[in-house]
C-alpha cells in the first residue's frame, strides 16, 4: 500500500485534479492541444517501456491506428457511441493482435525489431487505405461519444471528453509506473543490461520481452482512442511509419525519468508546432526541426535533464562550499 | 539561442491564451477595422505544387481588393469597404493538425471566416468541427462528393463554391464521346488514394454509360509521390488502349507526363489529364502533343475572355510572371464568392454583416469569377457550387503568344455535367445522368 505514496503517483493525480478543475478556464482549441498531447503521450509512453529493455519499437502507430478505430468502427458496425466500448474493443483488438505478433517478434533485437514493427505497422497502412472499411485514405468520421448510456450536452461534450482523456492517461500514468517499479519491471531494466545473466536467474526474456510489448500495445491503443475521440477522425495515417516515429521522438525529447516524461515531451512537441505555425507558416517544419536538432545535440539525455541540471545549479554549489569548509 | 526559450516560447504562449479565452461569437455587424480571413492552402510538402499557385493568388486578390482595383462587380474595397487582413497556414501536416490550426484561427485569432483546404480528407474531418465552431468556412477546393453526401449532409457554416470532381469525369466522358468517338478502349492510371480511386470509378462509370461498349483495359494505382512511373509505362505500352485516363495533380502529372513522352507513349495511345493544365504549367512544350487537357474546371488555358478574367490573367503574369495555373483561379473564386454573398446580405457599406446572413445570400447566389465563368451555389441546399466545364486538346505551342495551342475546346454546361439536388454523384452517373440538360 505504501506504493500508492509514491511522489509520482501523487503528482500524476494532482496533476489530473489540477487540469479537471482548469478545463472551465481553458480555450478550446488549448483543450484540443492538451487531448493531442495525451495521445500521443500514450504511445510514446509505450516506446518508452520497450526501451526499457532496449528494444525500439518503430510500429507504436499500428497500436495508435487500433485504437482509433476500435472507435470508429464500434460506432460504424456495432452502432455504440459508448466512449468504454470503443475503448475496449480497440484494447481487445491491440492485446490479440500484439499476443499474435509478439510471439515471432520477441525473438528479435535491435535494429530487426526496430524494422519489423515498423514494416508490420506499414503492411496494415497499405491495406487499410484501400478498404472501404477503413475509409481508404479520407479515413472516417468519428461521432461524439457517450459514457455508459449519458450522452453529455453540447456544452458539457467537450468538457466531458476532457476529463475522460485526463483520468484515463492518469490511470495508465499510474498503473506503468506501478509496472516499472514492479520486480518484472526492474527486470526489463535487467533485459537491457545483461540478458544472459537473467536467463541465467531463471527468468524467460522472451516471455518478459512478448509480456513488455503487449502492455505497449494496449498504451498505444489507448493513444490511438484518445486521438480519434478529439479530432473525431481516425483515417489510415495513424499506422504510418512517421506517425511511429513521432512516438520515438517524444521519448528521445524528454527523457525516460518518469512515466510523466512522454506527456512532457508530446505537450512540448504540440506547443512547439503550433508556436511555429502560427508564427512562421511557412517555414514551420524547419523551425520544428532546428529546435529538435538542438535539443538531441545539447540535451542528448532529453529535456527532462534541465529539472537534473537545474537541481545540480542550485544544490551543488552549497555542497562543494561544505566540501571545502570540510577539507580546511 | 540560448536552451531556457523554449520555456519562454511556453510561458508567452500560455499568457496567449489565457487572453484568448475572451468569447469569440459571430462578429456582429458593427463597423470593424478588418475583415480577419484565414487561407490554408498547402505550403509545404507535395500539395505545394498546388498551394504555391493558390498563395499567390490569394495575396494579389487581398490586396487588390484592399486597394479597390478589381474590375466590377467587385469593386467596393475588401469585402462591403472593411479591407482584409490575411493569415496564412500551411496544410501539410496530418489531419489532427489541421484541426488545432482550424481552431487556433476560429477560437484564439478570431478570424471572421477560413477558405482553403485542398484534401478531402482534411475536408471530411473539419466539417462537423465548422459547424461546430460556426465559423463562415468555404472548402475552396476539395472535390469529393462525399463531404456533402456522406460527412456533413446537412451543411450550413461549410460551404464549397467549388464544383466537385465529378464534374471533371463526366466532362470528360462527354468530350471523348463527341470528340473522338472512335474511341472503345480505356486505360488509367490514377494515384492510390481516395481521389484516384473515385476518379478512375468515375469515369469509369461515365465512359460506361455514354458507350456502353466501352472496355477497360489497365487501371493502374501507383503510390502517391511515387515519381518513377516506369513499370507503369510499360505496362501502358505493352496494351495500349485508345484513351489513357490521368487524375494526377503536381509533380506526378509533370513525371508521368515526361516519362511517357521520352518512351514515345503518345504515339501509342491519347492521353486525358484532368488537371492537363496543370501538367502545361510545369512542363510547357514537353507536354505531349494530342493531350485531352482539363483544369478542374474551365481554369488556367481554358478561361473564358471576361473583363474579369482578363484583368486576373494579367495581372498575375505582371506580379508572378507565370500564367495563372488552375489552382490560381480557385483560390480567387473561393474568396470572390464571400465576397460577393456579404455584399448582397449588406445593408450600406462599411461593416461585415452577421455570418448567419452571409451564408444564407450564399445560398443559390451566381458569380462572377476570374476564369469567366460564373458559378451557381445550387447543390446541397445552396452550399455546394456548379459551374459549367471545358475541355480541350492540347496540339502545340505558339511560341509568338508564348501560349500553349489548345484546340476543340468544348463547353459543357452546368446541368449537364453536374448531378441535379438530392441525387448522389455516383448513382447519378451510373443511372445514366438522369435530369441532365446538354
Amino acid at each position: 500500500m505504501t506504493r500508492l505514496f509514491d511522489p509520482t503517483i501523487i503528482l500524476v493525480v494532482l496533476g489530473a485534479v489540477a487540469l479537471s478543475f482548469a478545463e472551465g478556464a481553458m480555450p478550446g482549441w488549448v483543450v484540443y492541444m492538451t487531448q493531442l498531447a495525451i495521445a500521443a503521450a500514450l504511445p510514446a509512453l509505450g516506446c518508452m517501456i520497450m526501451l526499457r529493455s532496449g528494444l525500439l519499437s518503430f510500429g507504436q502507430g499500428l497500436y495508435y491506428f487500433l485504437g482509433a478505430y476500435g472507435i470508429a468502427l464500434t460506432q460504424d458496425h456495432l452502432g455504440l457511441t459508448d466512449a468504454f466500448a470503443g475503448l475496449a474493443v480497440g484494447v481487445l483488438a491491440s492485446v490479440v493482435v500484439a499476443i499474435v505478433i509478439g510471439l515471432f517478434l520477441a525473438r528479435y533485437r535491435g535494429i530487426f525489431f526496430a524494422m519489423l514493427t515498423l514494416a508490420l505497422s506499414m503492411v496494415v497502412y497499405g491495406i487499410a487505405i484501400k478498404m472501404d472499411l477503413f475509409g481508404r485514405s479520407d479515413g472516417l468520421n468519428v461521432a461524439r461519444l457517450s459514457y455508459l448510456g449519458l450522452t453529455p450536452g453540447r456544452e458539457w461534450a467537450s468538457a466531458s471528453l476532457f476529463f475522460l482523456c485526463v483520468w484515463l492517461f492518469a490511470l495508465a500514468a499510474i498503473a506503468t509506473h506501478l509496472y516499472l517499479t514492479s520486480r518484472f519491471g526492474k527486470m526489463l531494466s535487467a533485459i537491457h543490461d545483461n540478458e544472459t545473466r537473467v536467463e541465467y536467474l531463471g527468468w524467460s526474456v522472451r516471455h518478459a520481452v512478448h509480456v513488455n510489448y503487449v502492455v505497449a500495445a494496449v498504451l498505444g491503443s489507448l493513444g490511438g482512442a484518445v486521438a480519434a475521440a478529439s479530432a473525431r477522425y481516425a483515417d489510415p495515417s495513424l499506422a504510418y511509419w512517421t506517425t511511429s516515429g513521432e512516438f520515438v521522438f517524444i521519448v528521445l525529447i524528454s527523457g525516460q525519468a518518469s512515466v510523466l516524461s512522454p506527456l512532457f515531451g508530446s505537450a512540448f512537441l504540440e506547443v512547439l508546432r503550433a508556436y511555429a505555425s502560427a508564427h512562421f507558416p511557412d517555414e514551420w517544419q524547419l523551425v520544428l526541426g532546428a529546435v529538435m536538432l538542438l535539443i538531441i545535440l545539447f540535451l542528448p539525455k532529453g529535456l527532462g535533464h534541465l529539472f537534473v541540471l537545474a537541481k545540480r545549479a542550485v544544490v551543488r554549489p552549497a555542497g562543494a562550499a561544505e566540501r571545502k569548509e570540510r577539507a580546511r | 539561442m540560448t536552451i531556457s526559450s523554449p520555456h519562454r516560447t511556453m510561458a508567452r504562449l500560455l499568457a496567449a491564451s489565457a487572453l484568448a479565452a475572451a468569447p469569440l461569437m459571430a462578429a456582429p455587424a458593427l463597423a470593424q477595422d478588418a475583415v480577419k480571413v484565414g487561407f490554408v492552402y498547402f505550403l509545404s510538402g507535395a500539395g505545394a505544387a498546388y498551394g504555391d499557385g493558390a498563395r499567390k493568388a490569394a495575396e494579389l486578390m487581398v490586396d487588390a481588393l484592399n486597394e479597390g482595383a478589381v474590375p466590377a462587380p467587385y469593386d467596393k474595397v475588401g469585402i462591403n469597404g472593411v479591407p482584409l487582413e490575411a493569415i496564412y497556414v500551411d496544410e501539410a501536416g496530418g489531419v489532427r493538425k489541421q484541426i488545432a490550426e482550424y481552431r487556433r484561427l476560429v477560437e484564439s485569432e478570431g478570424v471572421d471566416m477560413v477558405l482553403g483546404y485542398t484534401s478531402s480528407s482534411n475536408c471530411n474531418a473539419l466539417a462537423p468541427i465548422v459547424e461546430e465552431l460556426e465559423t463562415l468556412t468555404n472548402f475552396f477546393h476539395c472535390g469529393n462528393p462525399g463531404l456533402f453526401e456522406e460527412v456533413d449532409t446537412d451543411p450550413f457554416y461549410a460551404i464549397r463554391s467549388a464544383p466537385m470532381g465529378t464534374m471533371d469525369q463526366v466532362g470528360l466522358a462527354r468530350y471523348i464521346a463527341e470528340i473522338y468517338p472512335d474511341a472503345a478502349t480505356f486505360s488509367g492510371v490514377n494515384q492510390d488514394y481516395s481521389w484516384g480511386q473515385d476518379n478512375w470509378a468515375e469515369f469509369q462509370a461515365a465512359m460506361t454509360a455514354l458507350k456502353p461498349d466501352a472496355a477497360f483495359k489497365n487501371a493502374l494505382f501507383p503510390q502517391l509521390g511515387a515519381g518513377d512511373y516506369g513499370s507503369e509505362i510499360s505496362a501502358l505500352a505493352a496494351d495500349p488502349a485508345d484513351i489513357t485516363f490521368v487524375s494526377f495533380w503536381g509533380g506526378d502529372a509533370d513525371a508521368l507526363m515526361l516519362q511517357a513522352n521520352s518512351r514515345g507513349l503518345g504515339m501509342s495511345t491519347d492521353f486525358a489529364f484532368t488537371l492537363g493544365t496543370g501538367v502545361i504549367n510545369g512542363l510547357g512544350q514537353n507536354t505531349i502533343s494530342g493531350t485531352i487537357v482539363g483544369g478542374r474546371g474551365p481554369n488556367s488555358y481554358l478561361d473564358q475572355e471576361t473583363e474579369l478574367s482578363t484583368w486576373f490573367a494579367d495581372l498575375y503574369q505582371e506580379t508572378y510572371g507565370a500564367y495563372p495555373p488552375l489552382s490560381a483561379h480557385v483560390a480567387a473564386q473561393g474568396l470572390l464568392g464571400v465576397k460577393a454573398a456579404a455584399e448582397k446580405a449588406a445593408d450600406g457599406e462599411g461593416a461585415l454583416p452577421e455570418t448567419d446572413a452571409i451564408v444564407e445570400a450564399m445560398k443559390g447566389l451566381t458569380y462572377e469569377t476570374t476564369n469567366g465563368y460564373p458559378i451557381t451555389m445550387g447543390l446541397h441546399d445552396g452550399n455546394q457550387g456548379v459551374s459549367a466545364t471545358a475541355y480541350g486538346t492540347y496540339t502545340g505551342w505558339d511560341s509568338e503568344t508564348d501560349m500553349p495551342i489548345i484546340e476543340n475546346v468544348t463547353i459543357y454546361d452546368a446541368e449537364c455535367v453536374n448531378p441535379p439536388e438530392g441525387v448522389k454523384a455516383l448513382e447519378w452517373i451510373e443511372g445514366g445522368f438522369e435530369g441532365a440538360s446538354c
